[in-house]
């Protein structure tokens, strides 16, 4: 229920948000924005009344769910930060063996050959048959 | 017109010639399942490999990759929520659904036959208006293409019945977004927040991975749930070819709107595949009264597939008509066929006419080369759903990663997804329906561009609704659209 209300609250706050940069705008260049968001942010300001006044009909996410929900949020934040810092293929090996071992519990042997057959076919598949150039990191 | 197109099919279908359109399915077909490399790199890398070919080798090739890799991207989007282009990101929400329920065999299987009868549809109108081509173009103006918008935009209402009011406000947001860049009129910049990377808009295919692809991920991690399809992984597949090839003849109404919407769409340069099949996918949700769409009704897979490959047909005409390319791919073409002397337009239409046949027939051919072969492995492919999520998870995220990142070679473009991934997630999370938001996303600057053209013409005087007949026909289908359910609900009180 609370993350019903914050999510209606974080679209109003967006809406209101991009509502206010469109009165800097020329005259041409606000006349279609304000046609959509002027109806939106009144939209929006009812759905959170509504959801602020309702009677939550389904129990709580339980623990465990919201633990997930953080550990894979981190896993997620940690694959975009170690890519920028050491590029794709460093990163893209790491994690994979990394979250083998830590979430899925695999064995040292199969998270090692699971590992090597992604990161070769991605390297043969897009690097050499494609062409493509992975993406560099700012550190190496 | 006959005797070129009976040349034009000979030619394709001789040897040595079948094997170049065979062999450029194959590689479209292969490319368009590994989401990353996209059809349009694939035209683009093909370019230099085939400098020293002739004009009939060259219009064998592109033709028969404009259309190869369509079903494969939509083959990803069944079985992994990941769409392999972005068109095929309105299959995806039923047809993942129909993959969860045990049913990705069907899925695929009325996804192949939809595409082959679909293109079907769409070649067998371009061949029946190359007579009259030029004068379907210059029918279609600014006053045309908004009202085509319009209708694109209220199939949200139809799409979200559900939850009415978070569709509006999903699509206004999507709408807001699709905003977001430098005004084409004035040049300045709207809701880029400062950021450079925002200069040209928000990016289609990263936040389409966001928002379907990366979310879906999220969630098969957060639910805990052993496999895609929740079944274990030795229970037998659900599913059957046949339904799935059936379905076409089950739901002829569906298949034929989707059909001619995805051609007229195509016709409409600038429009694109993208629109093309989530507008089908509105349009077909209106014949849902049991709100069944979005949770693996096979008349939501149907629809947009159909229109997909449609659209393929109708994206020749700019092309034929004028050389005017109307879409990524037949820019590629176009740029393919120039450089190897071969020049779209009327030189093409009335002094070559039987190169233009060999172009649409290649086109047809790979249609339905994709659509045979993609059954043939659709077996094996559906087994996919039974892999342990457990190791398909890491997997595909990193897939997914290097999709984001090889588009446009911008970090940027990782970040974007990751935002649109959490977004989707939330969405999803709360019942926020996104394709509402996407349907407005892409929309949004058709709609605006046309929505000023009009207004300007108007006040120069230059634009009288009543002498556009085109523009009276789509007014009065619009009204129907918004009066028709209304009069049935009142009809039923």
């Amino acid at each position: 229920m609370r993350g019903a209300v914050a999510f209606s609250g974080l679209a109003l706050a967006i809406t209101l948000g991009l509502l206010a940069q469109s009165t800097a705008l020329s005259a041409l260049g606000r006349l279609a924005p304000l046609w959509v968001l002027l109806p939106t942010s009144v939209l929006a300001a009812l759905r959170l009344v509504v959801d602020l006044r309702a009677v939550p009909d389904a129990p709580p996410s339980p623990h465990e769910t919201r633990r997930r929900q953080l550990r894979i949020t981190a896993w997620l934040a940690g694959v975009v930060v170690s890519v920028y810092l050491f590029g794709f293929l460093p990163a893209a090996t790491v994690f994979l063996f990394l979250f083998l071992r830590v979430e899925t519990e695999t064995r040292l042997r199969s998270a090692a050959i699971t590992t090597s057959a992604t990161v070769a076919f991605v390297y043969l598949v897009f690097g050499v048959l494609g062409g493509i150039a992975f993406p560099e990191g700012a550190l190496f | 017109m006959l005797e070129s197109a009976w040349q034009g099919l000979q030619i394709v279908f001789s040897w040595p010639n079948i094997l170049f359109p065979v062999g450029a399915t194959l590689l479209a077909m292969f490319v368009a399942f590994v989401p990353g490399i996209s059809g349009m790199t694939l035209m683009a890398l093909a370019i230099p490999w085939t400098f020293g070919w002739g004009e009939i080798p060259t219009l064998l090739f592109f033709g028969a990759l404009v259309g190869g890799g369509t079903f494969m991207g939509s083959v990803t989007a069944i079985l992994f929520n990941i769409p392999g282009n972005a068109p095929s990101a309105a299959t995806l929400l039923d047809g993942h659904a129909m993959a969860r329920n045990g049913q990705a065999q069907t899925a695929i299987a009325c996804s192949a036959s939809a595409s082959a009868l679909g293109s079907t549809v769409g070649i067998a109108l371009l061949i029946a208006l190359i007579p009259l081509l030029r004068r379907v173009l210059t029918a279609i103006g600014p006053l045309e293409l908004l009202l085509l918008t319009i209708w694109g935009l209220l199939t949200i209402t139809l799409v979200t019945r559900r939850a009415p009011l978070k569709g509006l406000i999903a699509a206004g947001l999507g709408m807001a977004i699709g905003f977001v860049g430098r005004d084409p009129r004035t040049a300045e910049l709207r809701f880029t927040l400062g950021l450079e990377y925002l200069t040209d808009g928000v990016p289609v295919v990263p936040a389409l991975l966001g928002l379907f692809a990366l979310a879906e991920m999220l969630d098969l991690y957060v639910s805990g749930r052993r496999t895609i399809s929740a079944e274990g992984v030795d229970a037998p597949l659900g599913g059957s070819v046949r339904e799935g090839l059936l379905a076409v003849f089950r739901h002829p109404l569906i298949f034929l709107r989707g059909s001619l919407l995805g051609t007229a769409l195509g016709i409409v340069p600038g429009v694109g595949g993208t629109v093309a099949g989530f507008v089908a996918y509105g349009d077909a949700a209106r014949a849902d009264h049991e709100g069944r769409f979005g949770k693996g009704d096979i008349r939501g897979v149907l629809a947009p597939e159909s229109a997909i490959d449609a659209k393929d047909g109708g994206s020749l005409v700019p092309l034929l008509a004028f050389g005017i390319p109307g879409s990524e791919g037949t820019a590629l073409l176009l740029t393919a066929l120039m450089l190897h002397g071969i020049t779209p337009g009327r030189e093409l239409l009335e002094g070559q006419l039987t190169l233009a046949f060999v172009l649409i027939w290649s086109l047809f051919l790979s249609n339905w080369l994709t659509s045979i072969l993609g059954l043939a492995v659709s077996r094996p492919l559906a087994r996919l759903t039974v892999v342990p999520a457990q190791a398909l998870v890491p997997v595909i995220l990193v897939v997914l990663v290097l999709a984001a990142l090889v588009e446009r070679g911008s970090f940027g473009d990782l970040v974007l997804m990751t935002v649109f991934g959490l977004a989707g997630y939330a969405m999803k999370e709360f019942g926020w329906p996104r394709v509402a938001f996407v349907i407005a996303f892409v929309l949004a600057s058709l709609f605006e561009t046309n929505l000023h053209l009009t207004l300007r013409l108007y006040d120069l005087g230059r634009l009288d609704p009543f002498e556009r007949p085109l523009a009276l026909g789509l007014f009065v289908a619009l009204a129907l659209t918004v009066a028709l359910p209304v009069a049935r609900r009142l009809g039923s009180r």
